[in-house]
């Protein structure tokens, strides 16, 4: 603020700023008298996850990294009048077991592998939406393919501008047991923005997953099945087969939480014996 | 109104001739008189107490004379001073560009994404969102930031985001390019040497973002015109 203070006319130009005013923080504008939206506990909405991983080891005793980006898709869960973002674990994890990874090189159209004899790390970005909201915290199973994200109460309006909605209502969790033959849906955004809803049909049921008679595209994953009735979440869609023509779903109501890490974000953690940095 | 009047200046020449034509010209929100950039600064910073426009002027006559990081603070301060959601959305359009001008493009990420979050719906705001990530190198922030600018302005869609150069977006020394309808879509490192192309794009974005409640035909300058540059 120094420069505030010049009064001559040959005062030289100001160049430097104060770094405090720099920063900008919606907290300091009086202007700006935004309530916190609520929403009855239930399932409300899609939203689109693109994640940023970082997997960190070493190949011929030398250390090793590399990073690529991944999307997804996760349902919006309101529980206890706490906002979460719900998804498959894969969508915010990258693979403790990566052994190669191969990435697009600095030269267009060309790809560089990255090999991987020991994986020490993994680190992961997630941005939840399209206007780029990070969770105060991951918590994940480390037996099944499921994530939870919590979504801090400021964040909640960027949150519902991105998300595409179930229903003028929202969807309970699970409510049904799925059974082979019924047709269901699988939302999701494969596509670059607005989400895509694929029918189709259980074809098995076993314990805690089912399988869709379908190969569901990249981006699905995370996202959620709703039973025909339109009226519940069934399950959450974790892997795609599409030499077998066909998707694995997690059945919600058994998804195995009791055993989950939890990480606050930005914090480290550990995952199977590896070092975890999620943001 | 007064400083819509004094935005809309430019619109035809009739109405230029009600308002003073150096303010016009300097694009400052209220009357400065005939007065430089230099000597407009001087005066806003003597001021005892300043207000809203205070500040935004302070920060386009910095602007003019090329201190992008005293014309981002000046901005900030104008936002902090708004009594409306959207001049403090039209603060921190201006606060964005001038930070990227001063070559702080984590921070101008950082306010663009403030600014998107208080108006998702302009497409200006996702824009110059898309952009300042696109050159930060920040792979996730600029796929983030597209999704974004492809709901708001469908057009984007497809190549025309993927590469810039095929979206009629230039890509060349100076850092903030006009591009089809005059608004700041593109930043680069380099700010150009003639002043008049920081600050007519940026102020035909903060007049729709500050003004859309006005009903008004939306005229904007013409690039070529010659301005004086102080």
């Amino acid at each position: 603020m120094i420069w505030l203070l010049a009064c001559a006319t040959e005062e030289p130009i100001p160049t430097s700023a104060d770094e405090g005013l720099l920063v900008t923080d919606l907290q300091s504008y009086e202007a700006l008298t935004e309530a916190v939206p609520t929403l009855r506990d239930g399932a409300h909405g899609l939203i689109k996850l693109l994640a940023e991983h970082e997997v960190r080891g070493s190949h011929d005793d030398e250390a090793v990294s590399g990073s690529y980006v991944t999307k997804g898709t996760a349902s919006l869960v309101v529980h206890g009048g706490d906002w979460y973002a719900v998804t498959a674990r894969h969508v915010v994890l990258p693979n403790a077991k990566t052994e190669v990874l191969t990435l697009p090189s600095e030269e267009e159209g060309e790809f560089d592998e990255v090999f991987f004899d020991r994986v020490d790390g993994l680190g992961t970005e997630v941005a939840i939406g399209s206007l780029g909201v990070h969770a105060t915290s991951f918590t994940f199973s480390q037996t099944a393919d499921v994530a939870v994200l919590a979504i801090a109460e400021g964040d909640r309006n960027a949150v519902l501008a991105a998300m595409e909605p179930f229903a003028n209502k929202p969807l309970r969790l699970a409510g049904g047991e799925p059974t082979a033959g019924a047709e269901v849906e699988a939302w999701g955004f494969p596509a670059r923005t607005h989400p895509q809803v694929e029918r189709v049909a259980i074809s098995s049921v076993r314990e805690g997953f089912f399988i869709v008679n379908r190969p569901l595209d990249p981006g699905f994953s995370g996202g959620p099945v709703l039973l025909s009735s339109g009226k519940a979440v069934g399950g959450i869609i974790t892997r795609s087969d599409v030499d077998a023509g066909q998707s694995t779903v997690l059945v919600w109501p058994s998804l195995p939480l009791e055993s989950a890490v939890h990480i606050e974000s930005p914090g480290e953690g550990e995952f199977l014996g590896l070092a975890v940095t999620l943001r | 109104m007064l400083r819509l009047l004094a935005l809309l200046a430019c619109a035809s020449d009739e109405e230029i001739e009600t308002v003073d034509a150096v303010a016009s010209d300097l694009y400052m929100l209220e009357d400065r008189g005939d007065q430089s950039p230099e000597a407009i600064a001087r005066s806003l910073e003597l001021l005892p107490s300043r207000d809203y426009a205070d500040f935004v002027d302070l920060g386009t006559a910095y602007l003019w004379m090329g201190s992008y990081l005293p014309a981002a603070e000046a901005y900030e301060m104008a936002a902090r001073e708004a009594s409306t959601r959207e001049e403090v959305v039209g603060a921190l359009y201006n606060k964005t560009a001038a930070l990227a001008y001063g070559q702080r493009l984590d921070l101008a990420c950082d306010t663009a994404g403030s600014l998107t979050r208080l108006a998702p719906d302009s497409p200006d705001a996702a824009w110059l969102r898309f952009s300042l990530y696109r050159y930060n190198d920040d792979p996730l922030g600029a796929l983030v930031a597209q999704d974004h600018l492809i709901q708001v302005d469908p057009e984007a869609a497809g190549d025309q985001v993927m590469d810039p150069v095929t979206a009629a977006v230039v890509l060349g020394s100076i850092a903030i390019i006009a591009g089809t309808y005059a608004y700041v879509r593109t930043v680069k490192l380099v700010p150009p040497s003639d002043r008049a192309e920081v600050v007519i794009p940026m102020f035909n974005a903060y007049t729709g973002l500050v003004e859309t409640s006005v009903e008004a035909t939306p005229v904007l300058p013409d690039l070529g015109r010659q301005l004086a540059v102080p």
